[in-house]
């Protein structure tokens, strides 16, 4: 006996969106685009010099993997498939957002009253402050440092996966992420 | 191997859950422009135009769409292929795999599957463009346990 499962699509896993979106359904695409825009946005918005650029590659990759995704077997995961078209988007632009030395009152924790003690930086001072002098310590790093690190620590890919996505080794993308999160301790120390 | 280190683990989760107002700004523009992407595509008659009213089409893919929404919404299935054989614009026959669940007797999903494409199709393509249709084959290519696509 057939019981109406209602096709629930927003909590179905990556390996059935993609194949219900081989297959032709433009509604697991769409969930598709729901659950990887806002990753791919943010990966984007810290690679790019323009926000209106991070706009257009992001369009441009969802496009680009629709009219893909019936050639995609599964090789690899959706999100690295998807990071890897990206991350061509963004090359393709040549207006990357290069690395830039920063003041260095934009790394310090905010002084005051209330903000002596920074051992926890996450209580101690805003949460919008820290996250503004992280901003600024990322776009200091080098473009494939801090694309590694991003993957890495935001994502949670592994190193083969960003290796796939950046058509690097795996020993190479380690190598990337240790002097990522070095150059990151020494920018942001007085947060520590 | 790398050390766990806290500090950059609560960088990352901060830097994770940040909201991206950016994507929000932008995520109907991102629909539309897939939404509007052509996929190289057959068109297959669906009504057969008499006098000067002229031929109404559809595409595979957006037949193959349709057909596949239809078959995840009423059934405990993963549609995993739907193909199509034309003979020049005409529709001769359907070919669809799908993975079922353990539990369920399959041949009547194969029978159910097969009427509930007949009936789909039926309210495309009118009865003189299916008039030497041939047959809807369905294989259940995997079974799993629970709901496919809950996997």
């Amino acid at each position: 006996m057939t019981t109406p499962a209602g096709g629930a699509l927003r909590d179905a896993d990556d390996e059935a969106l993609r194949i219900a979106a081989v297959v032709g359904d433009r509604e697991a695409f769409d969930v598709i685009v729901t659950r990887y825009g806002p990753v791919l946005y943010r990966y984007a918005r810290r690679m790019l010099a323009s926000e209106s650029d991070v706009a257009d590659v992001v369009q441009d990759t969802f496009v680009a993997a629709w009219r893909q995704i019936s050639g995609f077997r599964g090789a690899s995961s959706l999100r690295t498939w998807l990071f890897a078209i990206c991350n061509r988007k963004i090359a393709d632009t040549h207006r990357l957002r290069r690395a830039k030395p920063v003041e260095d009152w934009m790394l310090e924790p905010l002084a005051g009253p209330d903000t002596v003690a920074v051992d926890d930086p996450f209580t101690a001072t805003s949460n919008a402050a820290f996250l503004e002098a992280l901003e600024a310590a990322l776009a200091e790093l080098p473009v494939r440092q801090r694309a590694v690190w991003m993957m890495r620590e935001i994502e949670s890919m592994t190193f083969p996966e960003i290796g796939e996505v950046l058509q690097l080794s795996p020993d190479a993308v380690r190598g990337h992420h240790l002097r990522a999160t070095k150059s990151l301790r020494v920018l942001l120390r007085r947060w520590q | 191997m790398t050390e766990p280190d806290p500090f950059m683990h609560r960088a990352s989760s901060h830097l994770r859950t940040a909201p991206e107002p950016g994507w929000d700004a932008i995520s109907d523009r991102v629909r539309a422009a897939v939404n509007a992407a052509a996929r190289t595509a057959w068109p297959i008659r669906a009504s057969s135009g008499t006098g000067n009213r002229g031929v109404i089409y559809i595409t595979d893919q957006a037949l193959r769409s349709l057909l596949a929404r239809e078959l995840r919404r009423r059934f405990v299935c993963q549609p995993t292929r739907i193909s199509f054989t034309l003979d020049g614009e005409l529709l001769r026959a359907i070919d669809i795999e799908v993975t079922g669940s353990y539990g369920t007797q399959l041949r009547e999903l194969g029978d159910d599957i097969r009427r509930a494409v007949f009936a789909t199709i039926g309210e495309i393509i009118d009865d003189s463009s299916q008039e030497s249709a041939g047959p809807i084959d369905v294989t259940i290519s995997d079974v799993v346990d629970g709901d496919p696509l809950q996997r």
